[in-house]
């Protein structure tokens, strides 16, 4: 990986929250680029990135770049998904959106532009699109992805639905235990609105940090791959 | 039990020696005389300030996506700003904290509802909607159940929740503006609610998204930043001693230690328990369905930041209730909940008045000064709140009822579609050049949607004026009440057609108009025929008695209802549901393919 190249792993994590102020001098924005994805990869264990190419079997017509793809599809989601933002700030303000637009494709996979401009000219709007999203839909890949969103989803908004729900009936059924004082002033009631509060912001982590380790690069790829087909 | 009561309170005594000697202040009155200057002072402030940022940024893009989704180009950050500043509405700066100040414990049990709500924002509709969807919430229904029908009744149901909400907010300003000028004649309150609703109707026609956006941003961090001034300087008066600040509150709400268990509003009888059952579940559930909460989500450009912002809304709002359950105790131990009461009798005012007595009291500069501040926010958000839900009603309205239903559009196909939906994609950082190419909807995109564009701005006004003659009849309706009704109204028609549309293989486009108004007429029979329209002194109309239905909320029955209703529409369909179109919207919801 060569993220050793340039020192901006604080631009690395700014980066997603301030999108493109922080990218800053144009100078360093484009060399900058491409290594930070493998920065930040480092950081995350690349073997859940092959799971995001293998969505590759419905797509008979792949481009020749299909190894290429797996280096932007394994990049970690944050950059990959924000790197227009940087690109714009970077070169001349004029160059930046003219080159946008005529590649469609170089917005995505940063890292290799060369290669997906070539690929796109070539399977020009041939493949039905309902047959990609049903092929895409039955790929191993996807079932993860969707897999492993309902696997934590629904069981755990059963959980703080019900929790809250038998928060709100037990003041009214059970005032007496309401009632019970834990420290001076402070009941049970207190207690059980203050856990409301903490179970929140727990559940709000839990969840943002399954659907970083589980799922966002393997929908990144199968995004990429699945808009290829498309095209 | 009580012995850990003595000894707290033997403990606690060099404390209350203090603190008494600070509390005992005279409860103060609303500020006389030459003390409003200050308060109107800042009030302009803010309209200017407003105003400057909308005729500022309402300029940089006049297209579709800079108008519905301010070019979607928000930071999580901002967006999460953005959100909370749309959800912390004066019902919540006021409403909360006043009824926290009246009724103690209640309140808080009131609050913790729409905190835990955003659970089900994030989790089930945040990142999906993001990707499915391009403006607003029917969008989403429109990929997979392309029938105008639906698009027609959630654009309804959507306006129906925006206008709701939109009267809660403009009877909070005109009882908020009445109490600054320290009077409480009715052509104050009438005229405070004509101009705000004049302010947000310039606002969102000539600003859009974008400006609305912005002064969401700003408003949202002039109430943080408030409610933490307010916060450390009541924490300070106490000596960072909650618990004295829970026992002085008790102490002067009249109701001793009741204030502080549950029932002192909504466990008298089985039927008010019932009520704020039902009241709970709409809080919980309505959120994910609110339009201006789901349209901000379209302000950033991936589902990723979707989830981002939605989190950093999590922190603010779940920051903001603990300062604002703070600041009710505070109000109680300070104010104290009769002389509360006696300002504003659903309590919207405590949170000015505990500003007033924490700058010094009534006739010190610093209380002035903290009166006038806190009074600017409230005023602030009340702005940006409506400016929000105007803009989301309006779309509902160009968009889905409009351009998506009423204006026949047979093009919907789904090449056309997704074609534009990549293209959207690809060329969207390239920004203003093609924007109007996306919509694929349309014969001739740009000018189609320029077109809608320009009713939308006609909606704006439209709606606003229905506002602000609505609210005029609504004013003695306690906002909080109103706001929980907008949720009621969201949870049972908006959001069982958007978690069936996303989750279930087998919903058709029966199952979702039925779930629709399966769930929006129930919850409006029901409240018509509710103790708030009729039968009692503080009703709708006081003077007549048809109410049946004993609740104020119809949320726990209009509900169930609403699934219901879907799920019976769609098992009683003629033509199964297409699972063709089931795939494309679960591929694009999930992996974010297509996504505009």
């Amino acid at each position: 990986m060569p993220q050793q190249q340039t020192s901006s792993p604080g631009q690395g994590q700014r980066f997603d929250w301030w999108a493109a102020p922080a990218a800053a001098t144009p100078s360093d924005a484009v060399p900058s680029d491409p290594p930070v994805p493998g920065a930040a990869l480092s950081g995350v264990p690349s073997p859940g990135a092959p799971s995001g190419t293998p969505s590759e079997p419905p797509a008979p017509h792949r481009r020749p770049a299909v190894p290429a793809q797996p280096a932007p599809a394994r990049t970690a989601p944050v950059r990959a998904e924000r790197s227009p933002a940087p690109a714009t700030a970077e070169p001349v303000a004029g160059s930046a959106p003219a080159g946008r637009s005529a590649g469609p494709a170089d917005r995505r996979d940063t890292p290799v532009p060369a290669a997906v401009p070539a690929a796109e000219a070539a399977p020009a709007a041939t493949t039905d699109s309902t047959e990609v999203y049903r092929a895409v839909q039955a790929s191993a890949a996807f079932q993860d992805i969707r897999h492993s969103y309902r696997s934590f989803v629904f069981p755990v908004s059963g959980v703080f639905l019900g929790w809250y729900l038998m928060y709100v009936a037990a003041q009214a059924a059970a005032p007496g235990l309401m009632r019970i004082q834990v420290a001076g002033p402070f009941n049970v009631a207190w207690l059980l609105g203050l856990l409301q509060f903490a179970s929140t912001f727990l559940l709000t982590w839990l969840y943002a940090r399954n659907a970083r380790t589980k799922r966002d690069r393997a929908a990144l790829g199968l995004r990429w791959d699945t808009q290829d087909q498309l095209r | 039990m009580t012995s850990v009561m003595t000894t707290l309170m033997t403990g606690a005594v060099k404390n209350t020696v203090t603190t008494v000697l600070t509390t005992a202040t005279p409860p103060p009155v609303a500020p006389t005389g030459d003390h409003h200057s200050l308060a109107i002072a800042l009030f302009a402030v803010v309209v200017l300030v407003t105003l400057g940022i909308t005729l500022w940024v309402g300029r940089r893009g006049n297209a579709a996506e800079d108008f519905y989704a301010g070019g979607r180009d928000f930071t999580p950050l901002q967006n999460g700003f953005a959100l909370s500043g749309d959800y912390l509405s004066a019902a919540s700066f006021l409403g909360v904290a006043g009824l926290i100040a009246l009724y103690g414990y209640d309140g808080v049990l009131y609050s913790i509802g729409f905190l835990v709500a955003w659970l089900v924002v994030l989790m089930l509709v945040a990142e999906l909607v993001r990707n499915a969807g391009r403006y607003t919430l029917a969008d989403v229904l429109a990929l997979r159940l392309r029938r105008r029908k639906v698009r027609a009744a959630a654009g309804g149901a959507s306006v129906v929740v925006t206008l709701l909400y939109l009267v809660a907010q403009m009877v909070g300003a005109g009882s908020l503006v009445a109490l600054l000028l320290g009077t409480d004649s009715p052509a104050a309150r009438t005229w405070t609610i004509i101009a705000v609703g004049a302010l947000m109707i310039v606002y969102v026609t000539i600003g859009g998204m974008r400006a609305t956006t912005w002064i969401q941003i700003i408003k949202a961090f002039l109430l943080v930043t408030g409610s933490v001034l307010l916060t450390v300087l009541l924490v300070v008066r106490f000596h960072g001693d909650l618990g004295e600040l829970m026992r002085q509150a008790a102490q002067h709400s009249g109701a001793g230690r009741r204030y502080l268990e549950p029932g002192l509003k909504y466990g008298k009888t089985f039927t008010s328990r019932l009520d704020f059952f039902s009241l709970g579940l709409a809080l919980v559930l309505g959120t994910a369905g609110l339009p201006h909460i789901l349209s901000r989500f379209y302000t950033v450009p991936t589902a990723r930041a979707a989830r981002r912002s939605t989190m950093w809304a999590i922190g603010l709002v779940g920051g903001f209730y603990l300062m604002a359950i703070a600041l009710g105790l505070g109000a109680t131990a300070l104010v104290g909940s009769a002389e509360v009461r006696h300002a504003n009798s659903a309590g919207n005012t405590a949170v000015p008045l505990l500003a007033l007595v924490l700058g010094g009291g009534n006739g010190s500069t610093g209380g002035v000064v903290l009166f006038a501040l806190i009074s600017a926010i409230a005023f602030a958000t009340i702005l940006a709140v409506v400016a929000g839900l105007t803009l989301a009603s309006s779309a509902a309205f160009a968009h889905d009822i409009w351009a998506g239903a009423w204006r026949n559009r047979p093009r919907r196909e789904r090449t056309g579609r997704q074609r534009a939906g990549l293209r959207g994609r690809v060329s969207r950082p390239a920004a203003e050049g093609v924007p109007a190419s996306r919509s694929g909807e349309d014969p001739g995109p740009a000018a189609g949607e320029q077109q809608e564009v320009v009713v939308a701005r006609f909606a704006a006004g439209g709606i606003g004026a229905a506002a602000i003659v609505i609210s005029l009849y609504a004013q003695q309706l306690n906002v909080a009440f109103l706001v929980g009704l907008a949720f009621a109204v969201a949870a049972s028609a908006n959001l069982p057609v958007l978690l069936y549309s996303l989750f279930w293989s087998r919903f058709t486009a029966r199952g979702a108009v039925w779930s629709v108004y399966g769930g929006l007429v129930p919850a409006i029979v029901l409240v018509f025929f509710s103790p708030v329209v009729s039968g009692t002194k503080v009703a709708l109309f006081p003077g007549v008695d048809f109410h049946w239905f004993p609740l104020e909320n119809p949320g726990i029955v209009s509900i169930p209802l609403g699934f219901l209703a879907g799920w019976i529409g769609t098992i009683t369909s003629p033509e199964p549901a297409d699972p063709d179109r089931f795939a494309e919207l679960e591929v694009r919801a999930l992996t974010g393919a297509g996504a505009a």
